[in-house]
Order: structure tokens, then C-alpha cells, then sequence
């Protein structure tokens, strides 16, 4: 009978095999150089393949045989999904939105959510907070080093921008 | 080319008002950050590299430095007064030092690591300066054979040598180096592995995967397994000065620290983890006080410390001279010098004297302003560990989706930054190595053309990196540093 932590070393490492595998099937199925050269674009990649399919049967070797080798575990709550989730939630909402509403509204919503999945409960805090650091960082962005940050519907910096 | 008439051209280039204005500003930067937990010199940098895009290269690469610098100082505040290191090596110094503060020694754990930085760091960027030329000498007669071959010796290393487990390492080293072979191959200008997706052309940017690593996965690591535990934070008690004792006992342990560390930062021999604990092992032994080792001895934060520093700053060496990353930090710097179109090694020491040797005066003058900064105003930094931890990590988020998303702005970017988090979650709850990942993305693609460089030279005749005796030797070790970890193990397993 498995471990909990012996099953999710035994997954990671056929998943991290799957991967290999995937990798050097597409190493295989790549086109020869167009031009002349010794070396083709495939033989460095084709290493890399070969080497992380040899890591991965190893670790997955280990795991079966008892766990990962040397692992240092760290002495960790249970996994906490709601943390993570809230976390997730605020990159995937970030990543669809800042399309819409510029970086200002989108950062403000990701801080907003980090500090609940990170246990704060003070939502109206946390908004000034985010939105001060976003609009800071905007500017400093936009206005004082000159660099892009995409157009920014629905920010206070639209019409100095 | 000698070392003393151009370290002077370089204090004209460093003493400039606007050149100390960057080197300040990378300094009193790399204190915060360094201070900051779960913020180490790579995620700075690594953040930084979009933000100084359109700057002077001197200037950024000053203020970078100081960055780096300034951040190992910071970091020995946050591991002797929160226990928490910020990078592996200062774990070290958090053993120590961590202890001295339970005992009402913050004071003088502070203050010895803060000067022990000072003084390992000047000699360290003394030896820098001799050794430096040197170097560039010997490397003006490699060729690609013997680059590919030291580039292969340092990613073995790194991945070897770091961590627990080689084949972790190995498996962290090549997922990195596949990374970094994503895009358009620079000799064939055959595209590769990019699925057809027109923002791959060019790569995925170090900026995405070193910022999804440490900063989303660490914070979503936190969130997941860490929530619950409080910080335990000591207090700053005792004066900030050193008794006549610590001192007697400090200087020699810092001097021993530094001759440690230099040597060990500037070969590739996997980064400074090591020097560090050797350091300790030879304080513990040398002392008159063994009592007081695991209790809190001041030799045991002097000795680490100084190690740490000096071996930050003898990863200049190699990377300043033949271009070659051998940690994380400095491979980030790499990616620094290559946003500016340059290319460290022995040609940027004739091209752009200036710059280089600007550079190397700067870090004697970031030893002195850190020294000045993390001593009397040690307090003032100490007051960043009070920010609440939500607060502080979902800035870090902001800032690491902020760097993602300056370079295209492009949401696919944001996408690459959370599947590189999730990658560095699990890595961090598996126990893979990081630094091998960043390492090897940078790295991997100079071997590569580098090695193809010396087969076309050889007309494709393998035999040309083992008949020329320096690459041959380097490979020697390379093969060496791969197989005794795993020999050494399985010996030291069995018991």
C-alpha cells in the first residue's frame, strides 16, 4: 500500500515521463536543417530529450521502490486547496480580463484575491492597497521609464498615457 | 593590461554622480528586497531586467550589481532574525545567527555578518580585480571546443552538485535546457518546439521562468502548505555593536570565510551553498568555544557570511571574463548584459573597458554604502519584516505578473508566468532543484553553439573536445562532478 506521498511521487514522475516522451517524439518528428551544417538543430535537443527521459525513469524507478531519494520534506499543513484556488482564480482572472480593463484593474483584482487565499479577511484594505500599488506601478511604468503597458481602458492614467 | 590603471578608469566611470546615483539606488533596492523574505537577488533582477530596458547599460549594470550585492547583505538580516533564509545560502547563517537572537544577541549577529559582508566582499572584489586580467589572458587562446567544454562543466555542477538527489538535478537541468531551446535555432534558423504559436518564435524569456518559479510557485506553495504557520519574528534586541570579544573572534572567521568563498564562487562548482557550509565546518572546528556552537556562536554567522559574499562576488569572475553563469543570479545577469547586445568574455574587456572595469570599481563602492546602509539604519529595514505576509506576497504577484506582462504585453506571457508557477510549486514540494533550471535555460543554448561552432571548425570530427588538452581536462571534470556525488551517496546511504 502506497503513502499519499508516494502516490503523488509515483504520478509526478510518470507524468514528468509522459512529458519526456511527448519531447522526444517531437525532437524526432522535427525537419533536418534547411542549410548546410555538421551539426543539425536536432542533436542538442535530442540530448535533452534522451536525458530527461533517463531522469524521469530514475525518479520513477525511486518512487516505486520506496520514494525519492535524499528528499528533504518539509514539516507542511495538509494542502490547503482553498488557498491555492484563490490564488489560481486571481492569475486566471488577470490573465482573461487585462485584455479588457488594463493592468490597473486587472493587478488590483489579483492582490485582492493573493491576500484573501494568504488568510487576510480585510477586503476593503486590501482593494485600497492593490489599487494604490497598481496605479503606482503604472505610472512609474508608463510615465517615468517610457515603457508600454498595453492600452488602458478603464484606468485613471488612460488620458496621461 | 594591468589591473591597477584600469580599476582607476573604472573609479572615473563608478565616481560619477549619475553612476552613484544608480549604484545607491541598486544598493539601498537590494537591502529591501534582500530583507524582504521569499525575495532573493535572482527574482529582483530578474523583475528589474524589463524595467531597464531603455537605460544606459552602464548605469543598469551598476545599479544591478548593487542589486545583488545589496540583497546579500539584506538577506543575513531576515535569516538571524526570522529564521526564515532567503536562499539557500544562507541557511547557514540562519542556524547561527538565529540562535544568537533567541539569546538576546541580535545586536551583535547583525553586526558581525553585516561587516563580515563588508570585508569579504572588498577582499573578494580585490582578488576580482588581479585575477580578472589573468583570466582574460588564459581565455583569449579558447576556442569553441573549450567553451563548449566549460559550459558543460558548469551546467553538470550546477545540477550535480546542488541539491539532493543527481537525478533531480539532472531532470531540473533538462527540462531547463529544453526551455531554452524553445524558438528559432540562431545557426539553422530552423523554428522548434513552438506548436505553431506565433509568440514562441522568440523564445520564452527568462523573465517568465525565472519570475514563475520564485515568485508565482513560491507564493502559491505558501498558500497551499504554509498558511497557517505565524512567523517568528525576534526581536532587535541589544545594542547594534560588537564587544571587544566578538570582534577578537570575528575578524579571523571572516578572513578564513572569504578565502573560502572566493575560490569556490569563481570555478563552477555549483554556487555558493557549499563554501558556506564548509566555512562553518572549519569554524566549529577551529574554535576555543565548541559549547557554544549550536547555542549561538558569533564564528558560526561571521565565517558563513563572509563566505557567501565573497563567493557572490567570484561568480563575477567567471561571468565577467568568459561569459559563463554559474548560479542563478549571475545567469540572470547574463541575460542582462545580452538585453544591451552585449556579450561577457575576454572581447568585452577591449571593447568596452569602461563598462566593464566601471563595473568592477562599483562593487567597492557598494560594499561601502551597504555598509553604511544595513549597520546604523539596520533597524529601519528590520521594520519590512512587520509588513503583513498577505499584503507582502500579493505584492510580490503584482510585480511578477507586471514584469511578465511589460515585455509583450501580451496575455499569453501571464499564461506561460502560471504554467512556469505551477511547474515551480511542484518542483519546490518534490524537492527539485531550481537554480538548475534557470542555469540550463541560458546556458544550454551557448553550449550548444558553441559545440557546433567547434564541429563545423572540425569538419563534424566528436574527437576535437577530448584531443585539445584543456577541453579534454574540463570535460574530465565535468564526468567527475556527474559520478562522484552518486558514488559518494550510495556510499554514505548504506550505513
Amino acid at each position: 500500500m502506497l503513502g499519499r506521498v508516494r502516490r503523488a511521487e509515483v504520478a509526478l514522475s510518470a507524468g514528468l515521463l509522459t512529458l519526456s516522451a511527448g519531447f522526444a517524439w517531437l525532437v524526432w518528428r522535427l525537419p533536418d536543417a534547411p542549410g548546410y551544417s555538421q551539426v543539425g538543430p536536432k542533436v542538442v535537443p535530442a540530448m535533452a530529450a534522451i536525458g530527461l527521459l533517463v531522469a524521469s525513469c530514475v525518479l520513477l524507478f525511486e518512487a516505486m521502490a520506496g520514494g525519492f531519494r535524499g528528499r528533504v520534506v518539509e514539516d507542511t499543513d495538509p494542502f490547503d486547496a482553498k488557498g491555492f484556488a484563490w490564488l489560481a482564480a486571481g492569475l486566471a482572472l488577470q490573465m482573461v480580463l487585462i485584455q479588457y480593463t488594463g493592468f490597473v484593474a486587472a493587478a488590483t483584482l489579483l492582490f485582492l484575491l493573493t491576500a484573501r487565499g494568504l488568510g487576510s479577511r480585510r477586503w476593503a484594505r486590501d482593494l485600497l492597497i492593490g489599487a494604490v500599488l497598481a496605479s503606482v506601478l503604472y505610472g512609474l511604468f508608463t510615465g517615468v521609464l517610457g515603457l508600454s503597458l498595453g492600452p488602458s481602458f478603464g484606468n485613471p492614467f488612460r488620458s496621461s498615457a | 593590461m594591468s589591473g591597477w590603471s584600469s580599476l582607476l578608469e573604472g573609479f572615473a566611470v563608478a565616481l560619477t554622480l549619475q553612476n552613484l546615483g544608480w549604484a545607491l539606488l541598486g544598493c539601498t533596492l537590494g537591502s529591501a528586497v534582500g530583507v524582504l523574505p521569499g525575495i532573493g537577488p535572482a527574482l529582483t533582477i530578474a523583475l528589474l531586467l524589463p524595467v531597464i530596458a531603455k537605460l544606459d547599460p552602464t548605469g543598469a549594470l551598476i545599479m544591478l550589481a548593487g542589486v545583488y550585492y545589496g540583497a546579500m547583505f539584506g538577506g543575513s538580516t531576515t535569516s538571524i532574525l526570522l529564521n526564515t533564509p532567503g536562499e539557500s545560502a544562507s541557511i547557514v547563517t540562519s542556524m547561527e545567527g538565529n540562535l544568537m537572537a533567541k539569546r538576546g544577541r541580535a545586536g551583535p549577529a547583525l553586526a558581525t555578518a553585516a561587516i563580515g559582508s563588508f570585508v569579504a566582499g572588498t577582499l573578494a572584489t580585490i582578488a576580482l580585480t588581479f585575477v580578472a586580467p589573468w583570466v582574460v589572458d588564459f581565455a583569449l587562446r579558447f576556442g569553441p571546443a573549450e567553451y563548449t567544454a566549460l559550459a558543460v562543466l558548469a551546467l553538470v555542477t550546477v545540477a550535480s552538485v546542488l541539491g539532493n538527489s543527481v537525478a533531480r538535478g539532472l531532470a531540473s537541468l533538462f527540462l531547463g535546457v529544453s526551455i531554452g531551446l524553445i524558438g528559432i535555432d540562431a545557426i539553422t534558423g530552423q523554428d522548434r518546439f513552438t506548436f505553431g504559436i506565433p509568440e514562441l518564435l522568440d523564445g520564452i524569456d527568462v523573465v517568465v521562468v525565472a519570475v514563475g518559479l520564485f515568485a508565482v510557485g513560491e507564493t502559491l506553495y505558501l498558500a497551499a502548505y504554509l498558511n497557517r504557520r505565524p512567523d517568528a519574528l525576534e526581536p532587535m534586541a541589544g545594542r547594534v555593536w560588537m564587544s571587544r570579544d566578538d570582534w577578537r573572534r570575528s575578524w579571523p572567521a571572516w578572513l578564513r570565510g572569504a578565502a573560502i568563498g572566493f575560490p569556490f564562487g569563481s570555478i563552477p562548482a555549483g554556487g555558493a551553498e557549499i563554501p558556506t557550509f564548509l566555512s562553518y565546518a572549519l569554524e566549529k572546528r577551529l574554535t576555543r568555544h565548541p559549547d557554544e556552537f549550536g547555542k549561538g556562536a558569533i564564528e558560526g554567522v561571521a565565517g558563513p557570511e563572509a563566505a557567501n559574499n565573497a563567493s557572490a562576488t567570484g561568480t563575477l569572475v567567471p561571468l565577467l571574463t568568459l561569459g559563463l553563469p554559474t548560479s542563478t543570479t549571475s545567469a540572470i545577469m547574463l541575460a542582462a548584459f545580452q538585453q544591451y547586445g552585449l556579450q561577457p568574455g575576454p572581447l568585452l574587456f577591449d571593447n568596452q573597458p569602461g563598462l566593464v572595469w566601471g563595473l568592477i570599481a562599483s562593487l567597492y563602492v557598494g560594499n561601502v554604502m551597504l555598509l553604511v546602509l544595513n549597520l546604523p539604519l539596520v533597524g529601519m529595514w528590520v521594520k519590512l519584516l512587520h509588513i503583513p505576509r498577505p499584503l507582502l506576497y500579493a505584492g510580490i504577484l503584482v510585480c511578477a505578473t507586471l514584469g511578465a506582462y511589460s515585455l509583450r504585453q501580451s496575455s499569453f506571457d501571464l499564461l506561460l508566468l502560471a504554467l512556469v508557477g505551477l511547474l515551480g510549486f511542484a518542483m519546490r514540494r518534490f524537492d527539485f532543484p531550481v537554480a538548475p533550471v534557470i542555469v540550463g535555460m541560458i546556458l544550454g543554448p551557448i553550449a550548444e553553439t558553441q559545440g557546433r561552432r567547434a564541429l563545423n571548425i572540425s569538419q563534424g570530427d566528436p574527437s576535437v573536445f577530448v584531443t585539445q588538452p584543456i577541453s579534454a581536462a574540463l570535460l574530465g571534470l565535468a564526468t567527475a562532478a556527474l559520478l562522484l556525488p552518486m558514488v559518494w551517496k550510495k556510499g554514505s546511504g548504506e550505513d
